[in-house]
């Protein structure tokens, strides 16, 4: 199972983003490779920002426009939503300790939380930093 | 090749075990086929997904988690 990122998932809806074709080719490797997809409630809110803020597209899609495709993405098959637990945060904040990660950086530990609480090891996404050192997790760059 | 008709002629003719053989190799061919038909049509559903949004032009590269919360009240 692949935990798969905001970006990634942004990128394949949207076909201006300057990844998209390598986030469509990506997803569509996966399930070649008969391999399950899934992303956290998180992830998909910040799917949402992303596509509907006009910080980041000229023509940013409506609250509606997202959605649908959200759930299409939900129900296309072999794709799991996963939610954190206080397993996952108990995980994001030993780590931020650790690490001594501040501010917004905390989201990305509760997504590191979140997978690990559900076994999942690898994760998709188009910007690595965000996960790089993390121990027990595979980063796949998407781009 | 046979026909149906022959086909079943034999099968009715296998002895229990070998039926049983058969039906067991069937259910594992007929499984096979279904699994495959289910990624496929996942396939399809995720491409028909691929560029659904027309948002226009890309402003700022895809941000962090920093830069996308920032709007954020609390």
């Amino acid at each position: 199972m692949i935990f798969v990122d905001a970006n990634v998932i942004v990128a394949h809806f949207a076909k201006s983003h300057e990844h998209h074709k390598a986030s469509s080719a990506f997803l569509d490797e996966v399930l070649k490779n008969r391999q399950h997809l899934a992303f956290s409630p998180q992830i998909g809110g910040e799917a949402f920002i992303a596509a509907t803020s006009k910080r980041f597209f000229k023509v940013p899609a409506t609250p509606d426009e997202f959605i649908r495709l959200l759930e299409k993405f939900r129900n296309t098959g072999f794709v799991s939503v996963v939610s954190p637990g206080e397993r996952a945060m108990d995980i994001a904040l030993q780590t931020a300790k650790e690490k001594s990660v501040t501010s917004a950086h905390i989201f990305d530990l509760i997504i590191y939380g979140t997978m690990l609480e559900h076994g999942i090891t690898r994760i998709a996404t188009i910007n690595v930093k965000h996960f790089r050192n993390l121990k027990g997790i595979e980063v796949i760059q998407v781009a | 090749m046979m026909t149906a008709e022959q086909a079943l002629e034999i099968v009715r003719k296998l002895p229990e075990h070998e039926l049983q053989r058969f039906f067991a190799r069937l259910n594992e061919l007929t499984k096979v086929s279904d699994d495959e038909d289910k990624w496929n049509l996942a396939r399809r559903k995720m491409a028909e997904l691929s560029g659904a949004l027309d948002l226009g032009e890309q402003l700022a590269p895809a941000p962090d988690r920093e830069t996308l919360y920032e709007d954020r009240e609390l």
